[in-house]
């Protein structure tokens, strides 16, 4: 052929593969971005997955948060607190990415109430040295669809490993069930099947980790806090009022205390929690709950490092929001929770002290 | 923007494209066309570079002009042109090595000078090094300095400009003056874009997916003997493709516009030995580098053991200009001293059959290249040490590397990827003719085109994922 049939054929060629492959993402939708049908059952990601769920699932109310938030069990809150909750997760969830997602979930529903934690250690970096690893293509308007329609993650993660899985229900064979976990939309982001649980877990957590993991540096640790909180405040006050927001701070275990106690940020992150309580007073819609000083604190069989604890203990929690436990209704309420988080960080120093005095050391 | 990016595809390269050839009847249109398009180009990126680069170009041709004019005149001609020279490297000196400088007097002197944190201008060491050979040249009597558009046109011309290759005025000159070339030609046009999809597809398809193996392996803390292979064979796969990748895209897009841009990549793991190595791989700084440090230190022209410096002195510049780090200093070094080596050897090694030689040569830049991407010798010693870890074979964290915290993959699919992907491509680097050797003999068939709209597509499919030109960090 010439080199301008070629050079035609080869374009046409190009245009009609994309307006297929762009078709094809539009009818299948992997990630729920123009709608939700509950016969599908595709793969979730929680940085790609949530964006489109909140548009287009049906619920009433929202967990949304960090790793704190990732194993609590929709079908818990739809038995204590008759609510259908849809999960919104990125473990390490940074305090602008929940204020986006904050305001996004405002405007593209009408629910009720939003559950989200205060994960204090996200607190530490200022706003504007925070990630922010929502993708933005699937968060723009339309006029960014184009890097959906025609995306990479698209066509080589999801796409195939949803045909996959269609494949695999059609020829009746079983799905694996790491796969078969992942399309179930009411255990997004969770983790709780992969780790091991345990006072001699996390006693090994440290002897490995120290108290690496956790580099939360106290020189200007106040101000990037107060930068998060004013943030966070700022958000909450341009929602709607008639959905109900609940804001808990999650259980960290008493060994996070004795973390932060050494290393000069306790009283800081004491002093976060009553400013929030203080500025929240401001807003009608707002509800607060901690859980720093449960007893089940200083219990590490719950936990599997000094902060992240069991399913059963988001499972309790639930009953907590349902009951009213931890509920903080006067400022002094947060005195009293500090003095028995300090007191139980006191004593679970003294019980492991040879241990974290060997393998804890802060330099 | 980059060449793989949906502005530059769909927007920027068809526009100018268009603009450049409906103004076919004046080339003094079509050149203003063209250099308003590639400094648009480069201020895309960070207006704030814009400045440094018209600088350096008024600078640059202001100095030519006058060495020109004043030829006659020996002594002025020479303090122009080391003014020139000067200027060049003092401009790429403060840019690019402020810091790494006052880092290292800190460290030697135990002082405590502030660092600048200098934003780097992308492609300064490219477009610094292209007008340093222009204004050697013009001193040299070698080159006739042209109008100031058409100067600026051969510094700025987008296809080259952040990254290579790096061409010479007298290579391009002719073709920017060429009446023949102002007008559209088919045929240049269909062998151009089967050269830019092709090299798009190396960049975005294969370089930046085998990126993911590459980031994981260097951000471990430790590695199996595996992995730590796996690690190093990735990075040597994925520089070749993104370096030659972006080259071939160059390539593509000059030849679009009618003008042959150099080749820079020439099958280069292929290579016999590393002074061959050297003659394939970035063609066109080996080229500058052989003309404007190895010649004038005496080239081979001064006895052995001062040819054997040269080649040193050489390789330490090049490894310094591909960064400020001691890194990069060590990796230039050591390829230096690879040559040397061979030099002195040469008689032994040629009776060496010739799959040894390739084999030999090719590990020995795999090793190279993990100076090259670590950020710090700790780090490559991580990698070295795991590449002789005969301690610790499993295959475990090979299947990490391909981890990616989109999708978990089972342990056995993530290893298949992961060996299927890497040895895959090093039997394409091995086996297959390289892009412009297959641009040679293309010819516009039904196969070629659907090959050539499939790659496309799916290059068009991951431009959505973000990533840079390895080469855009000098």
């Amino acid at each position: 052929m010439t080199h301008k049939k070629w050079v035609t054929t080869t374009i046409s060629l190009f245009l009609v593969m994309l307006l297929i492959l762009g078709s094809i993402t539009f009818v299948v939708d992997p990630l729920y971005q123009y709608r939700y049908d509950e016969n599908d059952n595709y793969y979730l990601n929680s940085k790609f997955s949530c964006a489109g769920l909140i548009k287009n699932y049906p619920y009433d109310s929202v967990m949304l948060g960090s790793s704190m938030t990732q194993n609590f069990d929709p079908d818990v809150f739809e038995k204590k607190m008759g609510l259908d909750l849809l999960k919104v997760n990125i473990g390490g969830m940074t305090v602008p990415e929940t204020c986006f997602y904050l305001e996004y979930i405002n405007r593209h529903s009408d629910c009720k109430k939003v559950f989200f934690s205060v994960d204090l250690q996200r607190f530490a970096t200022p706003p504007d040295e925070a990630e922010f690893n929502i993708p933005q293509y699937l968060i723009n308007g339309y006029e960014d669809d184009y890097r959906y329609l025609l995306g990479s993650e698209v066509y080589t993660r999801f796409l195939p490993v949803d045909l996959l899985i269609k494949g695999l229900e059609i020829a009746n064979i079983e799905i694996p069930y790491s796969f078969e976990k992942a399309t179930d939309i009411d255990e997004l982001g969770s983790w709780y099947e992969d780790y091991s649980y345990g006072e001699d877990v996390v006693l090994n957590h440290l002897q490995t980790n120290g108290f690496g993991a956790y580099d939360i540096e106290a020189k200007g640790l106040g101000a990037s806090v107060n930068e998060n909180i004013d943030l966070l405040i700022e958000t909450l006050s341009a929602l709607d009022k008639d959905t109900e927001y609940i804001l808990f701070f999650p259980p960290y275990s008493s060994l996070f205390w004795v973390y932060a106690k050494q290393n000069g940020i306790f009283e800081i992150f004491c002093d976060a929690k009553e400013r929030i309580f203080e500025l929240a007073q401001e807003l009608e819609n707002v509800t607060i709950f901690d859980f720093h000083n449960l007893e089940l604190t200083a219990d590490f069989e719950n936990y599997r490092d000094i902060s992240h604890y069991t399913k059963d203990i988001n499972d309790y929690l639930v009953e907590c929001f349902a009951d009213g436990t931890g509920i903080v209704t006067v400022a002094e309420q947060l005195t009293t929770n500090k003095a028995e988080v300090s007191a139980k960080a006191d004593l679970t120093y003294l019980k492991y002290k040879a241990h974290i005095d060997t393998y804890c050391k802060i330099e | 923007m980059v060449f793989s990016s949906y502005e530059f595809i769909f927007a920027f390269l068809p526009i100018v494209f268009i603009g450049y050839f409906c103004a076919y009847k004046s080339r003094l249109l079509q050149n203003i066309i063209l250099v308003a398009g590639s400094l648009f180009f480069y201020a895309y990126f960070n207006i704030s570079y814009l400045p440094i680069m018209l600088s350096s170009i008024v600078v640059n041709y202001l100095i030519g002009y006058f060495i020109d004019k004043l030829s006659h005149k020996k002594s002025i001609a020479k303090l122009l042109c080391v003014t020139g020279v000067l200027f060049n490297i003092g401009l790429l000196g403060y840019f690019k090595y402020y810091d790494f400088f006052v880092e290292n007097i800190n460290s030697v002197f135990n002082t405590d000078f502030t660092l600048k944190h200098i934003l780097l201008p992308l492609g300064i060491s490219f477009f610094t090094f292209q007008q340093l050979s222009f204004v050697i040249s013009v001193y040299k009597k070698e080159e006739k300095v042209e109008d100031f558009l058409t100067y600026s046109l051969f510094v700025s011309f987008f296809p080259q400009l952040v990254a290579g290759p790096i061409v010479s005025y007298s290579e391009m000159m002719p073709q920017f003056l060429d009446k023949e070339n102002r007008r559209f030609k088919i045929d240049n046009f269909s062998k151009g874009l089967y050269i830019f999809v092709l090299g798009l597809f190396k960049k975005i398809a294969i370089a930046d997916t085998i990126n993911i193996f590459v980031n994981n392996g260097f951000m471990s803390d430790e590695l199996s003997f595996s992995a730590g292979w796996i690690t190093s064979l990735s990075y040597t796969l994925q520089i070749y493709f993104d370096f030659s990748g972006y080259s071939d895209m160059a390539i593509g897009i000059g030849k679009m516009f009618n003008i042959d841009i150099p080749l820079n990549f020439n099958s280069p793991y292929k290579s016999q030995s590393i002074g061959e190595f050297w003659k394939r791989w970035h063609i066109t700084l080996g080229r500058a580098l052989r003309t404007f440090i190895y010649i004038p230190l005496g080239g081979n022209r001064k006895g052995k053991a001062r040819m054997y410096l040269n080649y040193l002195s050489t390789f330490l510049l090049s490894g310094l200009w591909h960064g400020a780090n001691w890194t990069f200093v060590l990796w230039g070094g050591l390829n230096g001293l690879c040559i040397v080596f061979e030099k002195i050897f040469d008689k032994i090694i040629v009776k060496i059959p010739k799959w040894v030689r390739i084999a030999s040569t090719f590990l020995i830049t795999n090793a190279l290249w993990v100076l090259f991407r670590a950020e710090s010798f700790d780090q490559a010693l991580m990698i070295y040490k795991s590449m002789v870890n005969f301690s610790n074979l499993g295959l475990a964290d090979v299947a990490d590397l391909a981890v990616d915290g989109i999708m978990g993959l089972p342990t056995p699919i993530a290893l298949g990827y992961v060996f299927a992907l890497v040895f895959g491509l090093l039997m394409v680097v091995f086996l297959s003719k390289n892009v412009i050797q297959k641009a040679e003999t293309f010819k516009p068939t039904i196969r070629n085109a659907v090959i050539v709209a499939a790659l496309f597509t799916i290059s068009i499919l991951f431009v959505s994922r973000e990533s840079v030109f390895i080469y855009f960090n000098f």
